[in-house]
């Protein structure tokens, strides 16, 4: 059984059709890669599965429960957290305070009044910042962290909810060329030791053939692609939409 | 059936000079996103400057037509000199301090009318022509609230004209919907922004000048005109002109009809509209975006809990306040009663405004139900001290619930917007439900119970509340509570997508900050012995929020206190003076402007510097 079921997911803004019926499917501990160009539909794709935006249409099924039209914190309940393009942390607390934010919604002490409630996630919270690198700063505001350390911090917070499923908005976007593959190994390293799934977009298809076990193309709203990154390579409808198909030639094939 | 065309008529006809005001508002918004507190105010101006000038002008059409568009010039010019001196400096600063900053202007301009034109009421005359009234149906209707109908359709023309039609329209419309793309094209914002925020005081001053004939100008009309262009511009949705015009109509119209079965309530009932309206689209009828800027990074360093030597100076504070009594005289003792129930006032507006980063601007609202709550509970129910404040705080906590009700999905300037209003319709009920409060005349005689009423006993029991108060308020603040609220603070969008519940948060906090406000209205109602509707006054609101910024909006319960002790002293000197809005209202300017810190933030930023002078010698 496939971990999420999509089918025919709509989403329109007024005569814009921003996610036109999506169907896919995606299996346990899977990477795969959502790319397009610009406009083509996968940040609302993403916030119509995170339940940021509600869909017009369809549905989606997650872990065997219909997740159509949930409020955000139940989805994220069942085991399907993301990130954003723009690395979305809290930026006046510190890094550790970040990911503790996130530990309280799970533990349910979101209305907890007492501060020494907070003492025992600190070291859970310790552990996720060690995960991605970021042990060494604790106690920075978020706001003074570097940008792919931003990125490092999101990750933590999203594992913070031991997904089953995560979404990453362009995990390397704006990250340099060294420090991109160096987060996306990292970032690959977490997801097999988990089993994670996950679902991301990206513009870089370096990274994309690099990781993704399978690739989904989307153009105008429309899914019109989906296979093996060799698959998508040889696609000759994929091509035609990546101008010349000149960045899928450029691309490395994955080890 | 004539009756009914009248009332109707009537409706429209106050409707366009609401609109106008209105659509001057939403206009400056949608293209600098400044909410203009003052922009009531620059309405009285236009209505008092039109009363002066055609009293001066030769008699005639030309006279009175002539002298309201002058003063709409003269209110536009002075709106431009008003953009260049003050505005300009705050576009990039976060909202609260734009709120403030025009909040202060509009205390300045209340004194700066009251000294051109006097404090007495004024009627201006009709215009020639249209003196009259006609026939409709059987029932008379002047014939100048039949050309007033005419105003706001056409108005509502010029301006889709302008927008769709001319070089200026495409250049606010570019800038309104997207900034940075109309910066990027080399659209020259210093100067749009002026003159749009001329165009919109012209506006302001049309509107409140083309009232003249119909209502008695005075010195509070600031406020009425700002309370409901605020109901109506939230309603139609901030930005939108179209928007702002369907919904003066439609408030106007609920109150030429709801005036009928519910004479008292008319308030009431637009905002219940609003209310409804609000729940389903948050966004206004109209209105297309929510907007709310980000946090101002400067002002929201993590908050660390208190060092040794902090707890030790706090200890020993309390322990001279203890023995306050033995030390000073008894005014001095009064005195600093007042302090401390500000001061508790205070705190409990800036959990709001600092740790949940919700811009309140009617905190008076739960201060005034725990004042009102305390003072019922003697008077009516004749019950003691401790259960009336009981009560106090209970009835400003369920105020707090259900305006958290309405205002939860609200974000940044509706919120703020909407809880003025709030307040304000509380006040307005206060004032005409004499019956229950005794209307202007207040509710007297609200005394402690025998045994506590010696002002020792009193100020010691003051103390000691207050005391725990700002405890239990900081413990929340460092509290997983606390810390929720903060990071719904600095990204909504993240914290629920992490399983944090903004909406429930934010009305949890908005009940604990009520129920504080009201324990500190409930001691300033036994304080004082008496409760009138002036603790529910928008200058009420203010006033905690110039002790909260005074005192700086970083921090967890220290600034407010002492912002309150400076507000306090300060207004204890000024209140002697005829001109305390001109001191209040620089006092705000030169705040926002130029100290956006506070005085905690800059006391911290001069230990900093001494610090690393110090440090630096020894090295």
């Amino acid at each position: 059984m496939s971990l999420l079921e999509v089918r025919g997911l709509t989403r329109h803004y007024g005569g814009v059709r921003a996610v036109h019926r999506l169907s896919f499917d995606l299996a346990a501990g899977e990477v795969c890669a959502l790319i397009g160009p610009n406009g083509a539909g996968k940040s609302t794709c993403f916030a119509l599965l995170s339940g940021l935006e509600r869909p017009d249409a369809g549905r989606v099924r997650f872990a065997g429960t219909d997740i159509t039209g949930l409020p955000p914190q139940r989805i994220l309940r069942l085991g399907l957290a993301r990130t954003f393009q723009i690395p979305a942390v809290f930026s006046s607390l510190d890094a550790l305070d970040n990911v503790r934010a996130a530990l309280l919604a799970r533990a349910g002490l979101d209305f907890a009044l007492l501060p020494r409630r907070l003492r025992p996630l600190a070291d859970e919270a310790r552990a996720l910042l060690a995960r991605v690198g970021l042990e060494e700063l604790a106690d920075r505001p978020a706001a003074t962290l570097a940008y792919g350390d931003r990125k490092r911090l999101e990750l933590a917070m999203a594992l913070a909810h031991r997904p089953r499923l995560l979404l990453l908005d362009e995990p390397t976007a704006g990250l340099a060329l060294g420090e991109r593959f160096a987060l996306v190994d990292e970032l690959l390293a977490i997801v097999r030791a988990h089993r994670l799934a996950v679902l991301f977009t990206e513009h870089d298809m370096d990274v994309v053939f690099r990781i993704a076990d399978r690739v989904m193309v989307m153009d105008h709203g429309e899914l019109i692609a989906i296979g093996t990154p060799a698959e998508i390579r040889a696609h000759p409808r994929v091509r035609a939409v990546y101008l010349r198909g000149g960045a899928l030639d450029d691309a490395e094939t994955s080890p | 059936m004539g009756f009914f065309l009248v009332q109707f008529l009537t409706g429209l006809a106050s409707a366009s000079a609401l609109f106008l005001v209105a659509a001057g508002l939403t206009l400056v918004f949608g293209v600098t996103r400044i909410v203009n507190f003052a922009h009531g105010s620059l309405a009285m101006l236009g209505a008092y400057l039109a009363w002066a000038l055609v009293g001066v002008l030769p008699a005639g059409p030309l006279g009175w037509w002539g002298g309201i568009l002058v003063a709409a010039l003269a209110v536009a010019l002075f709106g431009l000199l008003v953009e260049v001196v003050v505005l300009r400096r705050v576009y990039g600063a976060p909202e609260i301090f734009q709120l403030a900053t025009t909040f202060g202007l509009a205390l300045l301009i209340e004194d700066l009318v009251r000294v051109l034109f006097g404090p007495a009421d004024r009627l201006g005359p009709r215009p020639p022509g249209l003196a009259g009234t006609v026939i409709l149906l059987g029932e008379p209707m002047p014939t100048y609230d039949l050309f007033l109908v005419f105003v706001g359709p056409a108005v509502l023309g010029l301006l889709w004209a302008l927008a769709r039609r001319t070089r200026f329209g495409v250049l606010v419309r570019a800038a309104s919907e997207d900034r940075e793309m109309a910066a990027a094209l080399g659209v020259d914002e210093r100067r749009l922004f002026s003159a749009v925020f001329a165009l919109g005081a012209f506006l302001a001053g049309l509107g409140g000048a083309l009232q003249l004939p119909r209502e008695t100008l005075h010195l509070e009309m600031d406020l009425e005109v700002i309370v409901e262009v605020f109901l109506v511009t939230v309603l139609g949705g901030m930005g939108s002109i179209p928007g702002a015009f369907l919904a003066a109509v439609l408030i106007r119209e609920l109150e030429a009809f709801g005036i009928l079965l519910f004479p008292r309530i008319t308030l009431v009932l637009a905002f219940l509209v609003m209310a409804v309206v609000l729940v389903v689209r948050p966004q206004g009828l109209l209105g297309e975006t929510e907007t709310g800027s980000g946090p101002d990074p400067r002002l929201l360093r993590p908050l660390r809990p208190a060092g040794s030597r902090a707890r030790l100076a706090t200890a020993l504070l309390v322990g001279l306040l203890v023995l306050l009594p033995w030390l000073v005289p008894p005014y001095g003792l009064v005195l600093a009663t007042d302090v401390m129930v500000f001061a508790l006032y205070a705190a409990s507006l800036h959990l709001l405004l600092g740790p949940a980063g919700l811009v309140s601007f009617g905190h008076a609202a739960y201060f005034g139900l725990g004042a009102y709550g305390a003072a019922l509970a003697v008077d009516r129910l004749g019950l003691g001290t401790f259960p009336a404040l009981a009560l106090a705080v209970a009835a400003a906590t369920l105020g707090a619930l259900l305006f958290g009700a309405v205002a939860r999905r609200l974000a940044g300037v509706y919120f703020a917007m909407l809880s003025l209003a709030f307040a304000a319709i509380l006040w307005a009920t206060a004032v005409q439900w004499d019956e229950l409060t005794g209307g202007d005349d207040g509710i007297l005689g609200v005394w402690p119970d025998p045994r506590l009423s010696p002002l020792v006993v009193w100020y010691e029991l003051v103390l000691v509340l207050t005391v725990l108060a700002l405890v239990l308020l900081r413990t929340l603040i460092f509290a997983p509570f606390g810390l929720a609220l903060r990071a719904v603070r600095d990204h909504p969008v993240r914290a629920a997508t992490l399983g944090l519940r903004p909406g429930a948060l934010r009305v949890a906090v908005l009940a604990v900050a009520g129920a504080l406000a009201g324990l500190a209205g409930g001691l300033h109602a036994f304080a004082k012995g008496s409760v009138f509707p002036d603790v529910l006054h928008v200058a009420r609101s203010v006033e905690g929020l110039v002790a909260v910024l005074l005192g700086g909006l970083h921090g967890a319960g220290a600034g407010p206190v002492i912002g309150a002790a400076v507000f306090v002293l300060l207004e204890d000197w000024a209140s002697r003076l005829p001109w305390w809005r001109t001191v209040v209202g620089g006092t705000i300017l030169l705040v926002t402007v130029a100290m956006p810190e506070g005085i905690t933030g800059g006391l911290a930023r001069l230990a900093g510097r001494w610090r690393r002078r110090v440090r630096e010698a020894e090295g």
